[in-house]
């Protein structure tokens, strides 16, 4: 009895594959993690240049006959649109749900010391990654936020 | 035994994905490292050149913001560049790394440092905005490692991130010119700098304006404004601007009555009995400045080479015999002078008897000289034959001879220096065309003078100008004496160059506009009172254009009235006739007026 018990840890017949079973999850595991680690890296770029195209369009159209000389509707609908074309996704600033607050615009006081007149654009995106949480607690489901803050008076 | 273990070892097949995975999990693990901090390098310069782009129109706005504010040449742009960088992205950046580029300069040396590659500024000026990031002092990057040839791993390369940002703005000057709106200006930085006496009444069809206290006397509390002292006293005027910080009651109360009135061509003298509109709030204006528009002007006119200098001539009494000289013809001749550097030379009249000059009977033109003819130069009769006269000359101002020299008439010559001009009794003076020097003044008047009641004085419709300005020497009338204009009776019709004695003037020529011109050198009135240059007396005066008076009262006085396209630029201005002023015939822009240059910009726009 004891003898059979002791024959498959002698045995060497099939020790690629249990080795393989062994290493396999850890590869899968790691190469899962690096491809979340890139795209989430892609969603925060995308999410930073939507923020800066957006502070572009208005600081360009901030002029006297600009769309953006003040904070319309116009402006408003303007900046996303700007946004949008930098993400190449027409609903990026569609509300969604990975996108709950889509693409804030603000034209205030500026919060230097030195004053003057600012826009401020944001950029929102929720990421899930591929695997679940469980696996990668760092990994979980996360927004991605850009502001930029240009002055333009 | 050792080659039977090889053997075995080659041979055995325990352990192999272990093995395998060994040699492969750090090539691969390296690859992974590699690639994941190239992307965060990536994505690290993504953001870095944002926030450079973002700081870099917020440091333009604050440098549009300062040159628009007068102060071009402030930094303050850098330090919003550098908090910009930091509101967007968090980076932290010297001042030095946020410069400008001008269209003659720059202060980007440090850029330059840190980034080598040409700032691009096609169209200055340029905000430049540098952000860099050393990876080799991040933790990120110390981590990594990549496969290495000859070693199982190495450490990964360390690049510096740069993002340079150039905001362009055009620039662009617009001047704006802008004519004043006044016709007298006081100076003096007093209460009454502008007083209407007695009955008088001061109509001007354009604004009165008192400065004293802000641009003229700039370390002084403002005081200047107009007072009324006399309860007929009044002023007809189109607006009133004063330095002091006086309510309109303040200055034009007196008595309880009110004496500003608005200047009103049907009713104002001499169309009516005057104006009963009482000067509107909206044309009165406290604790406002009122430069003197021709201060500059007139100050280099008495620089050395300037048109206030009068030329060299003969004095008059100034010349001698040295040599008689033989074979002119007897009688009284005129010897022009010979010699010297002249616009016009020197003539003297001369009594020559038995051939010869024997006596000098005065100065007949004193000349224009630069230069002085040498010693004893020759002179040459008006006809004639004869030679070898010569003379000896002293340079001086001219004594106004009146109406004859040594027996030949004579009249005014324009062009000279004179040591006064006057017209004491009955007589009519008429000027030709040109300028007038009167230097510190002579026994017979400090200046322009005038009495008789009768007596006239008029001058070429082309115009004149009167420089009064100080004498030679130490005597009573030397360097420290300076020319006024005293009109103490009869009438005076006289015409600037560009009015053609109408009511309007043509600005084409330094003296253009300028009848009165005293040097700014003049000693000061310090009262309302003192060192005047009066219009005195009940003639019905015609002057066109500008009397600048800038270290003394100007006065009318009596029933004289003052018409034409006639302005004041006084430090007291006293009234007690009635003058009528307009703007029609002043310099330039006039009083009030001036050019203003205003920088604008674009709408900043990324460059580079």
């Amino acid at each position: 009895m004891i003898r059979a018990l002791r024959r498959p840890l002698k045995s060497t017949e099939a020790t690629a594959a249990v080795e393989a079973a062994i290493f396999a999850p850890i590869f899968v595991v790691f190469t899962l993690g690096i491809a979340d680690l890139g795209v989430g890296t892609f969603v925060g770029m995308q999410v930073n240049a939507a923020a800066q195209a957006g502070a572009a369009y208005a600081v360009i159209n901030s002029g006297s006959s600009g769309s953006c000389a003040s904070l319309t509707a116009t402006c408003i609908s303007d900046v996303q649109t700007a946004m949008n074309n930098a993400t190449g996704n027409s609903s990026f600033c569609t509300a969604s749900a990975q996108n709950p607050t889509p693409c804030p615009v603000s034209f205030n006081s500026c919060a230097d010391p030195n004053g003057g007149i600012c826009f401020l654009v944001t950029a929102n995106y929720v990421y899930s990654p591929i695997l679940p949480g469980a696996i990668y607690s760092w990994a979980q489901s996360q927004t991605y936020s850009s502001t930029a803050t240009v002055r333009i008076q | 035994m050792i080659s039977q273990s090889k053997n075995r070892f080659w041979k055995c097949s325990a352990g192999a994905v272990a093995a395998v995975t060994a040699i492969v999990l750090p090539v691969i693990l390296g690859f992974a490292s590699l690639g994941t901090e190239v992307g965060h390098w990536y994505f690290t310069q993504r953001v870095m050149q944002g926030s450079a782009d973002a700081a870099a129109i917020s440091a333009t706005a604050q440098y549009i913001h300062d040159v628009e504010a007068g102060s071009p040449s402030t930094t303050t742009y850098q330090q919003v560049g550098v908090n910009y960088a930091s509101l967007n992205g968090g980076f932290t950046i010297p001042t030095s790394n946020v410069c400008l580029v001008t269209s003659s300069s720059n202060n980007c040396a440090s850029v330059l440092t840190l980034d080598s590659r040409a700032i691009v500024c096609a169209s200055p000026p340029c905000v430049v905005v540098e952000i860099t990031q050393n990876t080799a002092t991040w933790l990120s990057t110390k981590a990594s490692f990549q496969p290495g040839v000859g070693q199982i791993v190495r450490a990964i390369p360390t690049p510096t991130l740069m993002a340079r940002a150039v905001v362009s703005t055009n620039e662009s000057t617009v001047t704006v010119t802008t004519n004043g709106a006044d016709c007298i200006l006081a100076l003096a930085n007093a209460s009454n700098a502008v007083t209407v006496e007695g009955g008088g009444d001061l109509l001007a069809k354009c604004g009165v304006a008192i400065d004293g206290g802000i641009d003229q006397n700039a370390n002084g509390t403002p005081l200047g404004g107009i007072n009324f002292a006399g309860s007929n006293a009044k002023a007809e005027i189109a607006s009133l601007v004063i330095s002091g910080n006086y309510t309109q009651n303040q200055e034009c109360l007196y008595s309880n009555g009110q004496h500003c009135y608005l200047y009103d061509p049907n009713k104002s003298p001499p169309a009516g009995t005057g104006s009963t509109t009482v000067l509107p709030a909206s044309d009165f204006l406290s604790n406002t400045a009122t430069q003197d528009p021709y201060a500059a002007t007139v100050d280099a006119m008495f620089q050395s080479g300037g048109v206030g200098i009068p030329p060299l001539g003969v004095a008059s009494g100034g010349v001698t015999i040295h040599t008689p000289g033989s074979r002119y013809t007897n009688g009284t001749r005129i010897f022009t002078v010979q010699g010297g550097n002249y616009t016009a030379p020197a003539k003297i009249v001369a009594t020559v008897s038995g051939g010869t000059v024997t006596a000098i009977l005065g100065v007949y033109d004193p000349g224009a000289y630069k230069t002085m003819p040498g010693t004893f130069p020759a002179g040459t009769p008006d006809t004639g034959g004869g030679s070898g006269a010569t003379f000896s000359f002293t340079e001086g101002c001219f004594t106004w001879p009146g109406t004859s020299v040594g027996g030949v008439a004579w009249t005014p010559i324009a062009g000279r220096k004179y040591c006064s001009i006057f017209n004491h009794g009955q007589q009519t003076i008429n000027f030709p065309t040109g300028n007038y020097w009167i230097a510190g003044g002579d026994s017979n008047c400090v200046g322009l003078c005038q009495s008789g009641n009768n007596a006239l004085m008029t001058s070429a419709v082309a115009g004149v100008t009167f420089f009064l300005t100080n004498g030679e020497g130490s005597g009573t009338y030397g360097t420290s004496s300076y020319a006024t204009m005293s009109i103490q009776s009869g009438t005076v019709n006289l015409c600037s160059p560009g009015t053609n004695c109408g009511t309007t003037c043509t600005n084409s020529t330094t003296t253009s506009c300028m009848l009165v011109i005293q040097n700014p050198a003049a000693p000061l009135s310090t009262g309302l009172k003192t060192i005047n240059n009066t219009v005195v007396g009940n003639g019905k005066n015609t002057l066109a254009g500008l009397v600048y008076l800038p270290k003394q009262t100007f006065s009318t006085v009596g029933g004289a009235s003052i018409g034409g396209c006639f302005g004041v630029i006084a430090y007291y201005v006293d009234i007690g006739g009635t003058p009528t002023f307009s703007n029609g015939c002043l310099p330039g822009n006039g009083i009030g007026g001036g050019t203003t240059t205003t920088t604008t910009f674009s709408t900043p726009y990324l460059y580079q």
